[in-house]
């Protein structure tokens, strides 16, 4: 018995020690983490729809999903798009829409930008994990990944595939992405739509 | 205390991967890019330094019985610590090892090192064989990363190696790599989770006959190149 | 979350994202206890009873002990303990209780401590978010992933000995060879829509 108290005293000891010297790293780690999330995900925000405010001020304001009760859920194509989060540009111009949805390979979170008037201001990919050289062109900072995502800006809730009678041309090889990806831009900018007529 | 002959352990005749067969789940899963095959390398060294000293520093008064809880609990704790530190200062590398950070915890190497190295010997040689034991670790991730990259993508340096404006290294992973054919002809399956089987299978095969060709000492084996192309 | 999602976890973690060929999950068990088809099933039957436990208890551990004290940064350190503690308790409780099932499990139990896939599976069920009955299904569905992959990659490798390859392919190599075309096969799950 004396033997188990002393084993489980050097265990709890230990385990004590360590947490405690986690405590001090995650204390001087915590504010930097928050800081950069913050950062990444404005400027994946300013990607698709920039907003020109002094330093400083807070650019987007994000909106309770919840609260607003529209449905996050929708069907584009056959294709089922997650609506993640939405955030109202603070200079009024439109809102960004984080969309959830799967490609290829896996999921991608891709972020709409959708002006007043329900066009596409642009996109940009934060996540995915698609084929290299093929679908993960379409997230990619090369001329290829650049022209392909220009396509979309000034697009509309229609937008289409050219393979479907639309405006945007896929990817070479990676038919399935491009397609999940103009969906998904429809589906924000539907869903930016159910928003306004809710307001 | 010899180093040059722990080196030499560490790397060839005793590689963590290779020869102790250690490892493995990571090395096949993050190198796609030499700046995740550099950066898992790293920390697992740094991961695996820290906990062969602090291993060997208490080993005289961990009780016996309950040593393998105390040894995960001190790999966790240095586990952790690297995870957060990467997450505040190196997040690119972070996000793009995701999970695997975490997952050191169950690296067989910091384990199988703690118990058959560091509980039997003292800080210094346990340094030095954190050192080396990481060293051939990293190597191997290296290769992997540059053999894959360059068949599957047709690059060299991805993430690590910026050269859209002259020469730099980066480390925010947004490096674009030396392009050195175009990427559409490259084996682009060897980026998959597929390439990871078989380059690491034919790396395998080569150590294997490199080391019965050192033991055997005659030329009759030729070439132990890696030939990934004649698979597919 | 609706029952589609649920549906769309347990697919995805058995076919497509299956955790040994395309999430490189728990590849050291699965390429040490797969020389016989026997051995494998019983690792494999081990590892879904481990992470679907694991999942079920450190969704509460991390959810009512972890993140109310503000004390997410331990959860690695949190996990790995529950993990070996539940690993050792299931074995007496086998032992005792159920002792044909241990005869069965009973030397696979150990070694699923370091299996990275059930550490990973409950790290991934917080980093997905995944609810309470989604983490239980993506634990389960996740080791039944394993040991489809396993006991598949088993019969395979029983078909391995009769087989001719360079002298350099001895043992490890080979069997990795396999498992890349093995994961191959498995890709073909990569372009499927679930709903």
């Amino acid at each position: 018995m004396k033997d188990i108290l002393k084993l489980a005293f050097v265990l709890f000891l230990i385990c004590a020690i360590v947490a405690g010297v986690l405590g001090g790293v995650d204390w001087i780690t915590r504010d930097r983490i928050r800081e950069y999330q913050t950062a990444k995900s404005n400027a994946a925000k300013a990607a698709v729809m920039p907003v020109d405010l002094p330093e400083g001020e807070e650019l987007y304001k994000e909106l309770d999903l919840k609260a607003l009760g529209l449905d996050t859920s929708l069907n584009v194509n056959g294709q089922k798009i997650k609506i993640l989060s939405v955030s109202e540009a603070a200079n009024g111009a439109g809102w960004v829409v984080e969309t959830e949805f799967s490609g290829a390979q896996g999921t991608l979170v891709m972020m709409v930008g959708v002006s007043r008037q329900l066009r596409c201001t642009g996109i940009s990919i934060t996540q995915h994990s698609e084929t290299s050289g093929l679908g993960a062109n379409a997230a990619s900072t090369a001329e290829v990944g650049k022209t392909f995502r220009a396509q979309f800006i000034g697009a509309d809730e229609n937008v289409q595939l050219k393979k479907a009678g639309g405006t945007i041309d896929a990817l070479s090889g990676a038919t399935i992405t491009s397609r999940s990806v103009t969906n998904a831009t429809a589906a924000a900018i539907r869903f930016v739509e159910a928003l306004q007529a809710a307001n | 205390m010899n180093f040059k002959k722990q080196l030499k352990e560490g790397v060839i005749t005793n590689n963590p991967i290779l020869v102790q067969q250690l490892g493995m789940c990571a090395t096949m899963a993050i190198t796609t890019s030499l700046f995740n095959g550099v950066g898992m390398g790293l920390s697992v060294l740094i991961i695996l330094t820290c906990c062969n000293v602090a291993v060997s520093a208490v080993r005289k008064f961990i009780p016996d019985q309950i040593r393998l809880a105390i040894f995960v609990v001190i790999i966790a704790g240095f586990v952790t610590i690297v995870d957060l530190l990467l997450q505040a200062f190196i997040p690119a590398l972070s996000e793009s090892l995701g999970v695997f950070i975490p997952l050191i915890v169950v690296n067989c190497i910091i384990i199988g090192r703690a118990e058959a190295f560091c509980q039997k010997n003292p800080v210094g040689p346990s340094f030095v064989d954190g050192i080396t034991q990481g060293l051939g670790y990293t190597v191997v991730l290296i290769v992997m990363c540059l053999i894959r990259e360059f068949l599957g993508s047709g690059r060299f340096g991805g993430g690590l190696i910026d050269v859209t404006e002259g020469f730099r290294f980066t480390l925010d992973g947004t490096g674009s790599g030396v392009q050195l054919f175009d990427s559409q002809y490259g084996a682009s399956i060897l980026t998959l989770p597929v390439g990871g089987f078989l380059t690491l299978g034919f790396i395998f095969a080569a150590m294997q006959a490199a080391l019965k060709k050192a033991a055997r000492n005659k030329a009759e084996y030729g070439d132990a190149e890696e030939e990934e192309d004649e698979d597919e | 979350m609706s029952v589609t999602e649920y549906i769309s976890i347990a697919i995805g973690a058995i076919l497509i994202n299956n955790f040994i060929f395309s999430q490189f999950l728990g590849c050291c068990p699965f390429l040490g206890c797969s020389s016989k088809v026997e051995t494998a099933s019983g690792m494999g039957l081990a590892v879904v009873f481990v992470m679907g436990l694991a999942s079920a208890i450190c969704y509460v551990v991390n959810e009512f002990i972890l993140v109310p004290l503000g004390l997410a940064f331990l959860k690695t350190l949190a996990f790995i303990l529950v993990i070996a503690a539940l690993v050792q308790f299931v074995e007496m409780f086998l032992k005792k209780a159920v002792p044909s099932l241990y005869s069965a499990l009973g030397i696979y139990l150990p070694l699923i401590t370091t299996n990275c896939a059930v550490l990973g599976v409950v790290l991934l069920n917080v980093q997905n978010g995944y609810d309470f009955l989604g983490s239980v299904i993506y634990g389960i569905t996740g080791g039944v992933g394993f040991l489809l992959a396993i006991v598949l990659f088993a019969s395979v490798r029983e078909r391995i000995r009769y087989a001719e390859y360079p002298e350099c392919f001895e043992g490890f190599p080979i069997c990795l060879v396999s498992a890349g075309l093995v994961a191959l096969a498995f890709m073909g799950f990569s372009g499927m829509k679930i709903f």
